[in-house]
């Protein structure tokens, strides 16, 4: 059993440095593969994505912690909940910001899928969070069940648990890294004339708007193979779909209350697959054309 | 980008930030919360107490500012909609600047 302990003090410092080294990400990947869509059109989409994911990951949170939350309020603490770094959720946050992105694409007409830039700063926050997480042990809820396997880790209660955190990090790492080898299929030529970012074209050396991007990418990504032919989007569909069954999955092993035979995190898991997918059957039916391409 | 014929992007930026703001200080504010409720308060308390008080000013700023920059957004894409829209015509959703300054340099 690997002795850890609970030190709750670490999970606001690793959360903020899971945000700063996501934008950083973020930042570079913009920097380097240059973008579809105009940087005032970006920022709206980020602020979608902000706001949707701060309010989804809160009341994920609280409807998780629904008991508790009741009990703060018949006993007058309820202020002091809500300040706790708890009842915020990934999976909350996740599907709380792809709804407030969709809905700023739609009210701005956006029909570009913006979501590609996100997939691998997603997969290193997320990453750099859960370090915090394990840190926090029994102060976070996200703990593992009991176990007697070699690798358990004792979260200060001298019992034995599944590192379920660690099983995360190590997942996102093999999802990043899936991630990171779609090829970027989009055409950055929004970016064309904005001498700030670079776009492919002139990255390559190659001078600006003698290439069309779709076909410079087109040529670049020939050697890729399987996925040589990724349309616009599938990053940030493949990271989405990726995390959400792989939670799914992994809070099986994670001792909370259930509904109906799962928890609230599975549900909504459960549910953001199933809009994913009917999302890319509406696509397959040509309801989510680009406008700009 | 105009959404409805309005600029928008100082809205956008302002809101993340404020968003951000939110999130970094609710966290440590919940950490202050946490040391104050234990043992670790010890002699640190007379830094860890104004500290907090300054995260908790800084959340509930933010908040009223992401309520107050939502509406003020709002407000702003409705009068846009209406002082800006073209005589008889459809309002154009997205006809930004950035595209006719492309489309111009692309035909030059």
């Amino acid at each position: 059993m690997i002795p850890i302990g609970s030190h709750p003090v670490w999970h606001p410092v690793l959360e903020t440095l899971a945000y700063a080294v996501g934008f950083g990400v973020y930042r570079f990947l913009r920097a380097r593969d240059g973008d579809i869509v105009d940087e005032p059109q970006r920022w709206t989409v980020l602020a979608g994505a902000a706001v949707g994911a701060l309010v989804g990951s809160r009341v994920l949170g609280v409807a998780e912690q629904w008991p508790t939350v009741e009990q703060a309020w018949r006993s007058g603490r309820l202020l002091e909940l809500l300040l706790s770094p708890g009842g915020k959720t990934i999976v909350g946050g996740l599907l709380g910001g792809w709804m407030g992105v969709e809905l700023v694409k739609r009210l701005s007409g956006i029909r570009r899928r913006t979501g590609d830039l996100f997939a691998l700063p997603l997969c290193v926050g997320i990453a750099v969070g859960r370090v915090g997480c394990l840190l926090a042990g029994l102060a976070d809820d996200t703990y593992g069940k009991a176990t007697s396997l070699p690798w358990a880790v004792n979260l200060g209660d001298g019992i034995g648990r599944q590192p379920v955190q660690v099983y995360e990090i190590l997942f996102l790492v093999i999802l990043a890294v899936l991630v990171s080898n779609i090829p970027v299929s989009n055409i950055p030529v929004a970016n064309i004339s904005d001498s700030s970012i670079p776009v492919a074209s002139s990255v390559h050396g190659l001078q600006p708007g003698l290439v069309t991007g779709h076909d410079f990418s087109r040529a670049e990504n020939a050697h890729k193979g399987f996925w040589a032919s990724a349309p616009e989007g599938a990053h940030f569909r493949v990271f989405l779909g990726g995390y959400l069954l792989w939670r799914f999955a992994i809070d099986f092993m994670k001792p909370q209350p259930l509904v109906a035979g799962l928890n609230l995190i599975q549900w909504s898991c459960a549910a953001g697959i199933f809009f994913l997918i009917v999302g890319e059957m509406r696509m397959g039916k040509g309801k989510h054309e680009p406008v700009r391409a | 980008m105009n959404l409805f014929g309005r600029e928008v992007s100082g809205f956008a930026k302002v809101m993340v930030i404020l968003v951000a703001v939110f999130l970094v200080a609710s966290g440590l504010c919940g950490m202050q919360l946490i040391l104050a409720n234990t043992s670790m308060k010890g002699g640190s308390g007379d830094l860890f107490l104004p500290l907090g008080v300054v995260e908790l000013i800084a959340m509930l700023l933010s908040a009223a500012g992401i309520v107050l920059v939502l509406i003020a957004w709002g407000i702003s894409a409705a009068v846009g909609n209406v002082s800006n829209a073209p005589e008889g015509g459809v309002q154009k959703l997205m006809g930004s600047r950035e595209q006719e300054k492309r489309d111009d340099e692309r035909e030059l």
